[in-house]
């Protein structure tokens, strides 16, 4: 069974750019979202609007505000406190915590072990076959190029202590935050909540 | 708070503060400027439950992944 049996486990890795080291958790989490936002669009679609065979109508919900209004301050007899009760639409999707349902915010620590650093001499990319580690290319637009990788303290302890004096760990904390609501969909919710806006009725003549 | 969501205030135009699943289940919530409150209508709570569940359940399956 074990045909394939390997030397051994143990391989040469002399660490990735430092710029993909960060850059790798975040962009899969940016998938993540990018799948989540898909999803919450069919949600709202589905749940928020009717869809009347051509275009999407959103649902309105009806609302109460209630408030207290004072009554009869001026006829000498006692002020009586009247609760008033206001009926307003709003459309469902207001209401809808929808920058929640994405990631609200990511906190990845890594301790970052710097295995090795090159200054970059020729402004046109080539492959280093000189170095121990095995060749990589060195970018055009930066004069340095940091190697890396991330460091356990188990290894740190065990094995790699000398390789440690030569190297220097970094402690890299890699936050995203959540997103404000799109102003695309705020226009929208400014729109409905103006065009429901009530308006102060004329006072009636006696 | 991240999730905290804000209706205007019909009257004063300020903004109401208001968390949408007590907002469903019947608690109304005031208006920090001038005190009106504002609930949801009983005739609406169906419709919006039931938006709120299908909410519910995304964010779940969304936590699992
Ligand atoms: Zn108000």
């Amino acid at each position: 069974m074990n045909k394939k049996k390997s030397k051994t486990n143990k391989y040469d890795f002399s660490g990735m750019s430092i710029d993909e080291l960060i850059a790798k958790p975040l962009t899969a989490i940016v998938d993540a979202q990018g799948k989540m936002a898909a999803e919450q669009v069919k949600l709202l679609l589905q749940n928020c609007f009717f869809f009347n065979g051509e275009f999407y109508e959103p649902k309105v919900i009806k609302m109460s505000i209630t408030r207290a209004v004072i009554e009869d301050l001026n006829s000498g007899t006692q002020p009586v406190l009247e609760q008033i009760v206001t009926y307003f639409d709003l459309p469902l999707i207001s209401i809808f915590p929808l920058n929640s349902l994405g990631i609200d915010a990511v906190n990845i620590h890594f301790e970052l072990e710097v295995t090795a650093q090159y200054q970059k001499e020729t402004d046109s990319a080539d492959t280093n076959s000189n170095n121990d580690h095995q060749g990589f290319v060195r970018k055009n637009n930066s004069n340095i190029e940091m190697l890396g990788k991330v460091s356990t303290k188990a290894i740190i302890n065990q094995n790699e202590a000398e390789s440690i004096a030569t190297s220097a760990a970094y402690s890299v904390d890699v936050v995203a935050g959540p997103l404000p609501l799109p102003p695309g969909l705020l226009s929208i919710i400014d729109v409905y909540t103006k065009a429901i806006e009530p308006t102060v009725m004329p006072e009636i003549e006696k | 708070m991240i999730n905290e969501q804000k209706i205007p205030c019909p009257i004063c135009q300020g903004q109401i503060p208001f968390d949408p699943m007590s907002l469903l289940q019947g608690v109304g919530f005031a208006c920090p400027t001038c005190a009106a409150v504002v609930s949801i209508a009983p005739e609406s709570i169906d419709i919006s439950k039931s938006a709120m569940n299908a909410y519910r359940e995304l964010k779940l399956t969304n936590a699992k992944k």
